[in-house]
């Protein structure tokens, strides 16, 4: 965990260097976008909210009682 | 030297317009529009269950600050449920059942650097409803290199039994997301996300309670079914890492890891790995992915309970989310996409299919699930 905030705090630090808009082509890409669209996402989410008691971290999609 | 003298200028001049020109050619394909609409299908399948799950979004900018979005997905489930008993899988309940679930959204941009998002979600089913409203904000900082996001949600739910034999179980989540998207270089981003959720649930059957499931318990006066029960409290934490590598223009990677830990002893580790590629300007891609999860047992679960003492444990459970299971998927998605087609800018369509082989060690009886998830559906924007 103390990796990890260390981690996060060098990342913030080396923000402060300047990306110009230019030169963000790749990182505004559809290829480092998200993988698929929200609604293919949100029945993933309810799968594995429904079969793994681990899921429900990235967001708020086990909205059913998960019953089945 | 002279000649490298004279050159170096040359190519400082032209290094900018080859950026814009690279971009003219890049952004018009990621930037968003203004409205977009999309809609797809999917189905899940495994031995005991199908589900059809229909769903469709739409988001819209007001005017120049403002984006409203609206969703809709159901889910209709049959098949049936294999049913534990003490020593045997027993003949299967069956069922049939549909949810509906809603959703709208509305975000607002403060200032050029802060948008504030609002969202309210309802969804339905013969047994169980949930009513989930958020709020959030997003700030980008460090010359627009990071992005600071926090969310707040709170979930109310009730279930009860479809015969309406007078068994009902609410409860109340809390829920508090916060993340960190940093953009490390012009290749490189970077996710770092914290969640915590706390579920308060009536005390009549303990939090994410199955008011359907029973679990078997020997006692001496012989073998009994008894209601599942949990704790009415449970806190989450799950705390993520995901990382995005574009390898040139052409390929890209995507890995993350996700850590999981709850007060019911329940401890996860989930890993996943993407490699996503596209060609002709970004119109067809294709994804392979994988994801591996491995989760410890609640403290409470007991595949198989036995007292001789006569004295039944408080709380119970053979649910096999609770078990310590592994699972591996593995799948893939591809995309065609359009440009200019008529009135819409952009129009899309995908399919994709993956396999999740779950496996229960402890669960004899039921100690394996593999499912099928195939699905395809339909982007426009205009």
């Amino acid at each position: 965990m103390r990796a990890l905030l260390v981690f996060v705090v060098l990342g913030m630090l080396s923000g402060c260097a300047t990306l110009q808009p230019w030169e963000r082509g790749v990182l505004e890409s559809r290829l480092m976008g998200d993988p698929g669209d929200p609604l293919a996402a949100a029945f993933d989410g309810h799968v594995d909210g429904a079969r793994e008691a681990i899921a429900g971290g990235e967001a708020v999609a086990n909205d059913a009682c998960g019953c089945n | 030297m002279l000649a490298a003298a004279t050159r170096a200028p040359t190519w400082r001049r032209r290094a900018p317009r080859l950026a814009l020109l690279v971009c003219a050619l890049v952004c018009p394909l990621s930037a968003p529009a203004e409205e977009s609409a999309g809609g797809r299908v999917d189905v899940y399948a495994d031995r005991d269950v199908v589900v059809v799950a229909p769903s469709a979004r739409l988001r819209a900018d007001a005017n120049d600050a403002v984006e409203i979005s609206a969703g809709w997905m159901a889910n209709i489930l049959s098949g049936a449920t294999p049913l534990l008993t003490a020593d045997a899988v027993s003949s299967a309940t069956t069922f049939e059942d549909v949810r509906h679930a809603f959703d709208v959204g509305l975000a607002g941009r403060l200032d050029p650097l802060t948008v504030l998002r609002g969202s309210a979600r309802f969804s339905l089913e013969s047994d169980y409803f949930v009513a989930t409203g958020s709020v959030g904000v997003e700030r980008e900082t460090a010359n627009r290199r990071v992005v600071l996001s926090a969310t707040y949600a709170t979930l109310f739910d009730e279930a009860w039994t479809s015969t309406h034999d007078g068994t009902s179980q609410g409860s109340v989540t809390h829920r508090l997301d916060g993340g960190v998207t940093m953009l490390l270089s012009k290749t490189t981003r970077l996710r770092v996300g914290l969640s915590g959720l706390v579920h308060a649930c009536e005390e009549l059957l303990g939090c994410q309670t199955n008011t359907y499931r029973y679990v078997p318990v020997k006692t001496r006066a012989g073998r009994v079914g008894l209601r599942e029960t949990h704790p009415d409290r449970r806190a989450r934490l799950a705390a993520s890492l995901r990382i995005s590598q574009a390898l040139g223009r052409h390929l890209a990677l995507h890995g993350g890891y996700r850590f999981y830990a709850d007060t019911w002893a329940v401890l996860g580790h989930t890993g996943d790995l993407a490699v996503q590629t596209g060609f002709f300007g970004e119109r067809l891609m294709v994804r392979a992915e994988g994801r591996v999860t491995q989760q410890g047992a609640a403290s409470f679960f007991r595949a198989d309970y036995e007292t001789t003492d006569d004295a039944i444990p408080k709380y119970r459970t053979a649910d096999r989310e609770l078990a310590g299971l592994w699972s591996v998927r593995a799948g893939g998605r591809i995309e065609w996409a359009a440009l200019a087609l008529g009135p819409l800018l952009r129009a899309a369509w995908n399919l994709r299919v993956y396999h999740t082989w779950y496996r229960y060690p402890a669960v004899v009886l039921l100690p394996r699930r593999n499912a099928w998830v195939i699905g395809g559906g339909f982007d426009a924007e205009w």
